[in-house]
């Protein structure tokens, strides 16, 4: 994503025009679009007109519409982001008819704006200054999203998502026998281009056949699935991993058939390749892909990678130090009071306002900004997780947001089992 | 409150002024009524409310509607009879009359009052002036059929809250009033759509089962319905007219009017039976989650309220007098089918609910009182986005043969003896009985510390442990539980092995089966061709010559184990000569020489070259008194899916270890397989273990090492919870087959070890109880195109894990629910015509398509499907974990030959091992060694699976994370169904 302007005034507001460039970015977009927030892009409309005789015409325009945001739908497959609201602003591109029957206070002017019409209805309408549009962002061309206050989370997240530097096109190909994921991993995301699913008989005694077949038969799916997902002029890195021996196994077949085709691009991939040993054919198995050795050095200091580290710290103290760490929004609260909290933990879920999923509204996203701004300031660590991730969807189911403290607050989980109590009691006194 | 008088308004139209008026009145005295709907609910439900006064505010929307179509019909200026006003104000009369609401809260006490109320109102509509409800109710049954069937319906499906759903229906069509009325004794409206609606079987099966629930709130309304429910509890001969009965019911109004006006009379005795039901619902309540006993308050309710109504003298006398009659249409076929199951003459209907397992439980209710447990526990009140009725009426249709089932079960052990005054007695007392062994329910006894089965020092119990199972000590379910209360009834019997004519006679009745001999129909598949085969005589044949035994060979990578099993069957002629002096030669020639025995097994190219046992290999052999399907477990962790595959198919296992130095340490310390194999083959249920002390030789046959290993092993196999009797060690030697089959007299090892040899010690393995008698069920473990013998088709290999089958035999594939016809069946590599819990198999269908079977599939009898779910609970014995368990933990979910991601949702509580009473509810996290229950979600796909009480070997799962065992577990209830 480009920068391409920015402007924040001293109490936060302001605007910021970006111009996205990849489907990661829309990712981006997605994160930093709040509800209540004006977005100011282009998209297609069809505009009906008709002229004084009587006669209409019809024409597709790019017109540009500032929107106050409702709803945001992202399909992270597609990398399709869909935003919805109503238009807030008049606007030079569309056409200003002068009706008298709706003029009211300011007779002069008024306008009433042609109707722009999704597609097929017939008769013109009169666009309403607060009509729902709902805009489909597009890659390679600019917007500008207007907030009334840009917070830190937004901010950097703004930074980071135009940080040329921060980029590892990575794709892993996660496998058992019969069962591959073919996953695309980027900076914030993990996306399932292709799951791989091939029944193979098992040896039977006597008859292995069945089995070898079954095992080629997977095998060339799998190729087939790389072939067809991953571009290996982008891609730095492909992941091979398995339990066993499947995927030497694969990487010998993919190879034997790059030769017998004689396919160029895959053969001079072949430094490309990276097998590394798991544990099952499942997608969250890239957990542990990250966390191997050999994968790390690959990838450097990705962020995915260093998600997962920071989970499996946190994990490891919940097991050797259960009051050094604590999940879920209360209890992390409480030890950020006492400015316990070393390393926090939290999912760019919880400072999504989209109305469906994660925290819906706009307190609640203050309220996780304080926490991040208060551990900050005590000199802590925040990791926001990507909730596209496998470690940020475990998080996730982990209430979202977790905190390894710097010295251990037993009495947190008294005082929140008293208050249980308590509350229990008052639940049945009334 | 306020809604549903909108709604009211709205479907009413008409009459809305006269509404207005009399709101401000109506709201309060609904509001009473509320309550009292509300808490009649609770007590049926039992556990709903928790023994809390007040009646859960979810529960109004679902009762509402019902609600408003009472006082709907009487706001209809239509009549011109008694008024809403008049009515209600002579419920709420006979209430204030001093009736004895028990305000304690558990609502049945007030539920009586209920009735009453109800049977007063009607005596009155029917004196007075208008048409009587059931003269509607009659008259409805010739207009509007299909619209009460579909109220019918949808009363199956979300409870009072569907009739609002589907009340416009109703109303559009014509008669409003009748219609609502009925939906008075909305019991009833079921019975009397079905008899002449002959498709609706759906119907019927739901109306059966609402009847039940709903027959103190009916049984004046609908007379003829509570008179020949009474009167088939005693005479079942009179049950193959009920279906005519109910219908004929409706008209005879004279007999109702009498019969209504007797009603208070009455009163007394309900209520006496009723305060006695309080205490144990009370009591069941705060366990009806955890302990099976879901139903039972139901059960209990329904069976107060049915003695009470054949206290009636005049229902008594009224029901002989119950027949066809001419003018009504004759019941369907299928109701009377129906009708006929239910009523079976040895049965009586009040066991049905108490009869039936936990896992019944759930989809029980929730099929038929969805509203009700939706509005408690899931949802409030009705949603849009439910499924439809329909879905859910099929669904109870499945559930009805289940049902079926059950109440065959329980026939046997509780009859009533005398139809007349002594039934009150006697039908408190059977209720008593379950209460009692309910009592018993929450042993959760566990005696070891890592895992979980009980093993009790006496013989009998010990092969029955799968049932004592994990202690989930199940009472509402069991045979057992009756038994127990019976005095003492072996509820299982003795090994299998002892007695063949077990089979039959003292075969125990396990949960919710038919005896053998007697009712095999529900659960087996469907024979469509061909003679059915009498399998319990072929199989007492069988086992008569030697006795089917699954072993699986378990142990570390690089034990020895293929080895030691290729060299057994060497030696036992399993492989001839020629073949192995190949193997020989091959292996000779890639310079693995010491591997020829493991070619046997290993036949791959790549396990061969790689000198490893990559997947399961089966094969068979036999002893003296045995015969043994072998599984040949890969011992690396990578491939523990497929060994945990391998292991939930054996009833027996051998543990190879290798006693070299440093080999034997690797192996048994914290990375190596032979603890978490030794584990998993424990929580897959296997008792029975050998620990084959390996490679011996090359120690020189160190009698100090083979007991240094011996004492390290048996200490842990024993915490594992391995009983001391049940578990052997063999020095053997896999390579040189020293103490395989036999031992070189004068050997360095005769020296100081006389003990059996590892295949006289094999042949001593005791076979377990087989589920000879419980519905069929085939986990699939592979499956491939063409039939057996270059047949067409597809085949499917796995072990039948209960029933039996037979070719020509009807199977359903679950997920899916297809049907294939079994063709050809191989038992342990031989054909077969007949195949039964316990056997390996291949089978051979026709008729399906590959694309509907995948790995972990189940074949199961077509009239009693394996559920699928998605979500479930279950018990679970966290094993020693770097992490610990916190809720969103993401894990492999291991069932059978399935491997699926799932997640634990929630962590529910912990759980005392010994006591089994809960330690902490809503742990933060699990730490290793703790016994806890959970809550898992799958998330890819539903997969079959089974309660651990209904079939113990469907019911088990393993988790596991990053390539470890994490925990091991069995489903205690399942959530959601899918198909």
């Amino acid at each position: 994503m480009k920068l391409i302007r920015k402007r924040i005034d001293k109490d936060g507001s302001g605007f910021v025009t970006l111009y996205p460039e990849e489907l990661e970015d829309m990712w981006h977009v997605y994160n930093l679009i709040v509800k209540g927030d004006h977005l100011k892009a282009t998209t297609i409309r069809r505009i009906q007109s008709e002229s004084s005789t009587g006669s209409s015409s019809s024409q597709r325009l790019r017109i540009t519409l500032t929107i106050v945001v409702e709803n945001i739908d992202f399909d992270p497959q597609a990398g399709l982001l869909r935003i919805n609201g109503r238009v807030t602003v008049e606007n030079p591109y569309v056409k200003y008819y002068c009706t008298c029957t709706l003029a009211t206070e300011t007779p002069t002017f008024i306008v009433s704006v042609f109707t722009i019409l999704k597609l097929s209805r017939s008769t013109a309408s009169i666009l309403q200054m607060n009509g729902h549009h709902t805009i489909d962002l597009e890659l390679n061309r600019n917007f500008t999203l207007i907030k009334e206050e840009w917070d830190v989370i937004a901010l950097e997240r703004v930074d980071e998502s135009c940080d040329v530097a921060r980029k590892a096109d990575v794709s892993a190909v996660v496998c058992q026998e019969g069962l591959a994921n073919l996953c695309l991993l980027t900076q914030h995301m993990t996306i399932v281009r292709q799951r791989i699913e091939t029944p193979v008989p098992r040896k039977r005694k006597g008859s292995v056949t069945n089995y070898e077949k079954g095992l080629v038969r997977f095998y060339d799916h799998v190729l087939q699935a790389i072939l067809r997902h991953i571009n290996f002029d982008i891609v730095k890195v492909v992941i091979l991993a398995s339990p066993g021996f499947v995927k030497d196994q694969i990487y010998q077949y993919i190879f034997d058939q790059a030769i017998k085709t004689d396919n160029k691009p895959l053969l001079e991939a072949r430094p490309k390749f990276l097998l590394v040993h798991c544990s099952s054919g499942h997608k969250h198995a890239l957990q542990e892909i990250m966390q191997d050795p050999a994968t790390l050095a690959r990838l450097a200091d990705t962020k995915a990678a260093r998600e997962v580290e920071a989970l499996n710290r946190f994990y490891h103290m919940l097991n050797h130090d259960a009051d050094r760490a604590f999940y879920g929004f209360k209890h992390v609260m409480k030890a950020n009071e006492r400015g316990a909290i070393g390393t926090l933990l939290v999912t760019d879920q919880l400072f999504r306002c989209v109305v469906r999923r994660g925290s819906a509204d706009i307190a609640t996203r203050r309220k996780y900004i304080e926490l991040v701004e208060n551990v900050r300031a005590i000199g802590g660590t925040v990791f926001v997780f990507s909730s596209l991730h496998v470690s940020g969807e475990q998080l996730n189911q982990l209430t979202g947001v977790a905190a390894i403290l710097t010295f251990p607050v037993p009495d947190i989980e008294e005082e929140d089992e008293a208050e249980n109590e308590a509350n229990e009691g008052v639940g049945k006194s009334s | 409150m306020r809604w549903w008088w909108r709604d009211t308004k709205w479907v009413n139209g008409c009459c809305s002024d006269l509404l207005d008026v009399m709101s401000p009145k109506p709201t309060a005295d609904m509001k009473s009524w509320h309550r009292r709907m509300g808490s009649v609910n609770s007590g049926l439900l039992g556990g709903a409310d928790q023994g809390n006064s007040k009646p859960p505010a979810s529960l109004f929307p679902a009762l509402g509607p019902s609600l408003t179509e009472l006082a709907r019909p009487k706001t209809q200026p239509t009549g011109g009879t008694s008024s809403l006003a008049q009515l209600r104000d002579r419920m709420v009369k006979t209430d204030a009359g001093g009736q004895p609401t028990s305000n304690t809260g558990t609502g049945l006490g007030q539920s009586m009052v209920l009735s009453p109320a109800l049977t007063q109102t009607k005596f009155d509509l029917g004196s007075g002036t208008g048409p009587s409800l059931s003269s509607l109710a009659q008259s409805s049954l010739g207009q509007t059929r299909r619209p009460l069937a579909s109220l019918a319906a949808g009363g199956g499906k979300t409870g009072l809250a569907g009739f609002t759903s589907r009340f416009p229906v109703a109303a559009s069509t014509t008669v409003t009033p009748p219609v609502t009325a009925l939906s008075l004794s909305s019991a009833v409206m079921p019975h009397l759509a079905s008899p002449p609606t002959t498709g609706s079987s759906n119907t019927v099966s739901t109306g059966r089962m609402t009847s039940l629930g709903f027959l103190e709130k009916t049984k004046d309304a609908s007379t003829g319905l509570s008179n020949v429910a009474g009167a088939s509890a005693i005479d079942a001969t009179q049950t193959l007219k009920l279906g005519s009965g109910i219908a004929l019911g409706a008209d005879r109004d004279s007999r109702n009017l009498q019969d209504c006006s007797l009603a208070p009379v009455n009163k007394a005795g309900f209520d006496t039976n009723f305060k006695s039901a309080l205490p144990k619902l009370i009591r069941d309540d705060n366990r009806a989650r955890q302990s099976a006993t879901g139903v039972d308050p139901v059960s209990e309710c329904s069976a107060e309220v049915k003695p009470s109504i054949l206290n009636s003298p005049i229902s008594t006398t009224g029901s002989p007098s119950l027949s066809i009659n001419p003018v009504q249409a004759p019941p369907s076929s299928v109701a009377v089918f129906l009708f006929e199951d239910i009523h079976d003459p040895d049965t009586d209907t009040l066991q049905l609910p108490s009869s039936r397992s936990l896992s019944n439980d759930e989809p029980f209710i929730s099929s038929f009182f969805p509203a009700w447990l939706g509005g408690t526990q899931q949802h409030q009140g009705f949603a849009f986005d439910q499924p439809s009725p329909d879905d859910v009426v099929s669904k109870a249709q499945k559930e009805a043969f289940k049902e079926k089932k059950a109440v065959s079960a329980s026939s046997a052990q509780r009859t009533f003896s005398k139809p007349s005054s002594s039934i009150v007695a006697s039908a408190t007392s059977p209720s008593s009985k379950t209460n009692s062994s309910t009592l018993r329910s929450p042993n959760y006894v566990e005696d070891d510390d890592n895992f979980v089965e009980v093993l009790d020092d006496d013989d009998t119990e010990q092969m029955n442990f799968d049932i004592a199972g994990l202690n989930l000590t199940n009472t509402s379910a069991s045979g057992k539980a009756s038994a127990v209360a019976q005095g003492k009834q072996p509820a299982v019997s003795r090994p299998f092995s002892a007695m063949s004519s077990a089979v039959n006679s003292s075969q125990p009745t396990p949960p919710g089966s038919p005896k053998l001999a007697a009712a095999r129909s529900p659960g087996t598949p469907k024979t469509l061709t061909g003679k059915k085969i009498n399998i319990e005589e072929e199989y007492r044949k069988r086992n008569a010559d030697k006795e089917g035994l699954n072993l699986v060979v378990i142990g570390h990578v690089d034990a020895g184990k293929s080895t030691l099993m290729g060299h057994l069957l060497f030696d036992l002629g399993e492989v001839n000569e020629r073949t192995m002096k190949k193997y020989e030669r091959d292996s000779q020639k890639i310079g693995k020489s010491s591997f020829a025995f493991a070619w046997v097994l290993d036949e791959t190219g790549e396990e061969r070259s790689r000198g490893i046992t990559m997947d399961i290999a089966m094969n068979k052999f036999e002893t003296t008194h045995r015969k043994f399907t072998l599984l040949d477990a890969p011992g690396h962790r990578d491939f523990i899916p497929k060994m945990i595959s391998g292991a939930s198919q054996a009833d027996v296992a051998v543990m190879v270890v290798d006693s070299t130095t440093g080999e034997f340490e690797a192996g048994f310390e914290a990375n190596g397989q032979t603890k978490e194999h030794a584990l998993l083959v424990r929580s897959l249920g296997v008792q029975q273990l050998v620990v084959a002390i390996n490679k011996l030789d090359v120690m020189d046959w160190s009698q100090s090492r083979y007991d240094d290993i011996v004492g390290k092993l048996s200490t842990f196999l024993t915490q594992a919870g391995f009983r001391k009797k049940n578990l052997t060690f063999i020095p053997v030697s896999g390579l040189t087959g020293e103490n395989v089959v036999k031992r070189t007299h004068g050997g360095v090892l005769e020296r100081w070890y006389t003990g059996p040899t590892l295949v006289e010690q094999i042949d001593l393995f005791e076979p377990p109880t087989r589920m000879l008698d419980k519905p069929f069920r085939l986990g699939v473990t592979d499956f491939f195109k063409g039939g057996i013998g270059s047949t067409g088709g597809i085949s499917v290999a796995g072990r039948v894990d209960a029933g039996h089958i037979q070719v020509g035999d009807q199977v359903m594939v679950v997920p899916g629910g297809e049907f294939g016809t079994v063709k050809a069946l191989e038992v342990n590599d031989e054909s077969a015509k007949w195949a039964v819990a316990g056997d390996s198999v291949l089978v051979s269908l026709t008729g399906l398509d590959i694309v509907q079977l995948s790995t972990g599939s189940v074949l199961c009898a077509s009239s009693y499907p394996v559920p699928v779910t998605s979500e479930f609970i279950a018990r679970i014995v966290v094993f020693d974990v770097k992490v610990p368990i916190t809720s969103g933990f993401s894990i492999d979910l291991h069932h059978q030959s399935l491997n699926e991601p799932a997640v634990i949702t929630k962590l529910l509580a912990v759980i005392d091992k010994s006591t089994g009473e809960i330690v902490k509810k809503n742990p933060r996290h699990l730490s290793k060694s703790s016994t806890a229950t959970v809550q898992i979600k799958i998330i890819n796909r539903p997969i079959p699976l089974e309660t651990f009480k209904e079939n113990k070997e469907l019911g088990r799962v393993m988790l596991r994370k990053g390539g470890d065992t994490v925990a091991a577990g069995v489903v205690v209830e399942i959530l959601s169904y899918a198909s």
